[in-house]
């Protein structure tokens, strides 16, 4: 089901979670000397799209994560959420909110609070919930997710995987219109990885929610996406764009399959040259 | 290149003058002397004290008092004096804590007998030792040289033992797996790792240096023969009644303090390229 | 969801506190902490009461320190069954709470502002950096010249010290916390005020210890050296005093006493902050943070 159909059959409900990424630029000035971090780059994603972001380390994926939820702003250009402006001329900060939520690559679950208090906070601090209701549905949620037994312990006492795991439910349950993951797996091991990917895209399955995903990891960004976008080395721009046509729900055995093998093979041909010019370069990767 | 660095560099000082932090600090001190000066003034001009700071010499009376000071020798004596101890101390401190520290550092054996020891004594305040020091040392110079040291002692051990193991120990197996001798790791990887906490040590150890200088200064030197230095100068002053060059010698002892820990830092940042560390 | 041990729970409490003494038995560490204090003892005692070399015999020596300690009739005067002893520790406890608690108490908000507001820093620190420099004891002629009569003075100096090291150490504590933390409570919804109860405050906890055991270690420095100087009871007062005397014994036991209860608050410090830091204990007792 590509991204297209998915907006086609999306329910009455007003379109949820179009970003218009519009001629976008960066320049970052840190210490007098300009850095151009994202060079006129525009993306169209469609509401419930799963859209992977890759391209070599430090190009300036994560800079538009960032001007999407409102961490950084941009110098040039549009980025709209569902029709209205999220940052642009004359407003180049977005506002941060709970309907564009991130979950962090080293992980942010506040650590001085359980697994479940961190869940909670989203609505409480929203004045959604109180919170005894919040810390219930929080308490649901995570056992849904499976992690019903860890509910309260505090995240430096859990593997990494379950805290990754709550980091997302703790994201969710503010029922975002768009979640945001800035290589939220980059730090794992392949085994805890799959269980991840799996957990992530059982999540998909029940709430389609836009999803925006940072990756270095080829395999990862096909059999999780539905687009796959690859950038170009600083500064970023838009190089290729590989659709994943391949039915929802997925396993773990399409990874084996001759057409994932393909476009896996298609998307690294394109990142492979970025990859190279970008090790030439030498820089430091951008923060 | 040059053009645009030359502008660069301009737009730099300029950007320094307008920049908010720094009219907003200036503005705030500017504040600060304002109420101060006040504060004082209030009796003279309105007949009412102001509690507590009604009390402290106005800033006007202590410019001009301190502008008579710098013309006496007496006053620059002081200075000489309070930096001599304080250096020589603070030395010492140094040649005997670090040694002490890396030794405890890098044998357990030796940190196993000497550490207990050493933290049962830490906490009895440096100063608290000034009675027995005078008894014990045969003058009074060595006495506030040994309280200062001792000050400055615990301070530079702590720091180093925290610093020494703190290096990460794939520093050490990198280097042996490469040949290197017990002597080598010391001088290559142990020494340099170090030398941040080393500075830290002792521009934290420099303050209480200088506090326990000024306490010594104050309690033992308050009527003898080998007073002098600004602690003298601030304790006499007071009994003399003559409040604002009270003032002046504690703004004095701040500047010198400050100098003294800048230089130190000064010596970090040169000694440790590789590192931005203040 | 099982993380059961195959050998069942692991010990807590009391025999967690067990295993870990019988464990620390085995290695060289408690018994070389033996030898060295009784190294130290040992030539302390030699030099200055048995072999009697100069200049170590005009102090006291452990076993005439020890012995006056345990005294009930002390012969200078002071001992564990002496009134006074006690309540030289008392005023000197008390000023500490007094100083340490106004101390935290204005040195931990202002600390947290500090880190948070870059505005509120940049109107509050220049002036506090040019107060810091100036040694606590270089205020005691102003203090005695602000406040009337010797406790409130005193109290100051303590304050004062301790003041400086919390508000900094506090706004360091902010300073240091991940930028995701805030990041991510920003786009959960926060306002401000969550904000500033959800992260800041746990966030710089650990630096807030920290600074406060060093505050406390600042306050006993400052009360030590202002009660010395113009001082009537207290543990400073009674080295100062003894010392003025002759009676160096009991000022060897005043110093010892004074380490001892220094070392006691410090732990309290310590204790009440790993209470407050759950987490970190948890995580720590996990093996890794």
């Amino acid at each position: 089901m590509s991204a297209t159909a998915v907006a086609a059959t999306g329910n009455g409900a007003a379109r949820k979670g179009a970003i218009s990424i519009r001629n976008v630029t960066k320049i970052y000035d840190p210490g007098g000397a300009d850095v151009l971090a994202l060079d006129d780059c525009s993306l169209e994603i469609a509401p419930g799209e799963v859209c992977m972001i890759v391209g070599p380390s430090g190009c300036g994926k994560t800079t538009l994560l960032n001007a999407i939820a409102g961490f950084h702003s941009i110098t040039e250009g549009q980025i709209d959420l569902d029709g209205e402006m999220l940052c642009g001329p004359g407003n180049e900060l977005a506002t941060q909110g709970a309907d564009r939520v991130v979950v962090f690559q080293n992980g942010a679950l506040f650590p001085w609070k359980t697994l479940a208090d961190n869940v909670a906070y989203g609505p409480i601090v929203q004045g959604l919930m109180n919170k005894a209701e919040a810390r219930d549905k929080a308490v649901t949620l995570l056992a849904e997710a499976g992690l019903g037994g860890v509910a309260d312990k505090y995240p430096g006492e859990v593997s990494s995987g379950m805290a990754r795991r709550a980091e997302i439910v703790r994201a969710l349950i503010n029922d975002p219109k768009v979640l945001l993951l800035d290589e939220p797996y980059r730090a794992m091991d392949a085994l805890t990885k799959s269980i991840m990917h799996e957990s992530l895209l059982e999540v998909y399955d029940r709430t389609k929610v836009t999803i925006f995903f940072i990756t270095h990891d080829l395999e990862e960004a096909i059999f999780l996406g539905d687009r796959v976008v690859v950038m170009t080395t600083r500064p970023a721009r838009t190089k290729k764009i590989v659709d994943v046509k391949i039915s929802r729900p997925r396993d773990y055995r399409l990874l084996s399959s001759e057409e994932f093998r393909v476009l896996v093979q298609e998307t690294k041909e394109a990142v492979h040259e970025e990859a190279v010019k970008a090790f030439e370069a030498g820089e430091r990767e951008l923060a | 290149m040059t053009q645009s660095s030359k502008n660069k560099k301009d737009g730099k000082l300029k950007s320094l003058l307008t920049d908010l932090t720094i009219r907003r600090g200036v503005a705030s001190i500017v504040i600060f002397v304002l109420l101060w000066e006040v504060g004082f003034r209030f009796h003279e001009w309105f007949g009412v004290m102001v509690p507590f700071i009604g009390k402290i010499d106005a800033p006007s009376l202590v410019v001009m008092r301190w502008s008579e000071v710098i013309y006496k020798p007496g006053y620059w004596e002081s200075w000489y004096l309070s930096f001599g101890r304080v250096f020589f101390g603070f030395m010492v401190a140094q040649l005997v804590g670090i040694p002490f520290g890396l030794l405890m550092a890098v044998n357990k054996y030796f940190r196993g007998m000497f550490f207990p020891p050493f933290e049962i004594l830490r906490p009895i305040p440096p100063l608290a030792w000034v009675p027995a020091s005078i008894i014990f040392w045969p003058t009074t110079e060595l006495s506030i040289m040994f309280v200062t040291f001792l000050g400055a002692f615990y301070t530079i051990v702590i720091n180093v033992l925290g610093g020494a193991r703190s290096i990460d120990i794939q520093y050490l197996r990198a280097a042996q797996s490469m040949g290197a001798t017990q002597w080598d790791l010391f001088r290559k990887i142990i020494l340099p790792g170090t030398l941040p906490s080393i500075f830290i040590g002792a521009a934290v150890g420099m303050g209480i240096t200088w506090e326990v200088v000024l306490a010594a200064e104050m309690i033992s030197g308050g009527g003898q023969q080998s007073g002098g230095g600004l602690g003298f100068f601030i304790w006499s002053s007071y009994m003399g009644g003559v409040m604002d060059q009270v003032i002046v010698g504690m703004i004095s002892i701040g500047l010198a303090g400050y100098i003294s820990s800048s230089l130190i830092r000064y010596v970090g940042h040169l000694s440790m390229p590789w590192k931005r560390m203040f | 969801m099982s993380n059961q041990s195959v050998r069942g729970r692991p010990p807590s409490g009391l025999n967690y506190f067990l295993y870990k003494s019988g464990k620390a038995l085995k290695t060289p560490m408690p018994y070389l902490a033996f030898i060295g204090i009784g190294i130290w003892l040992f030539s302390y005692f030699l030099l200055s009461e048995y072999w009697k070399i100069f200049p170590f015999y005009k102090v006291p020596g452990p076993v005439e320190v020890v012995t006056e300690w345990l005294n009930k009739n002390p012969i200078w005067g002071t001992s564990l069954f002496t009134e006074d002893y006690y309540i030289n520790i008392w005023v000197s406890c008390r000023r500490i709470f007094i100083a340490f608690a106004i101390a935290t108490g204005l040195g931990v908000p202002l600390g947290l502002f500090m880190g948070w507001s870059k505005k509120f820093k940049d109107y509050t620190f220049p002036v506090l950096e040019t107060l810091r420099p100036i040694p606590i004891l270089a205020w005691v002629p102003l203090a005695i010249v602000m406040f009337a009569g010797f406790e409130t003075p005193i109290i100051y100096l303590a304050t004062l010290a301790s003041f400086f090291v919390t508000a900094l150490n506090t706004m360091l504590g902010v300073e240091s916390i991940d930028e995701s933390y805030f990041r991510a409570a920003g786009c959960l919804g926060s306002k401000k005020h969550h904000v500033f109860l959800n992260v800041v405050v746990p966030g710089a906890l650990p630096f807030i210890f920290t600074g406060l055991q060093i505050s406390i270690g600042v306050a006993w420095f400052s009360l030590v050296a202002a009660e010395m100087i113009s001082g009537d009871y207290g543990l400073g007062y009674m080295i100062m005093d003894s010392y003025m005397v002759n009676k160096y014994t009991t000022m060897v036991m005043a110093m010892l006493t004074l380490g001892f209860v220094g070392w006691i608050t410090s732990a309290m410090v310590r204790a009440a902050g790993n209470r407050m830091m759950q987490w970190r204990e948890r995580a720590l007792g996990q093996g890794g943070v």
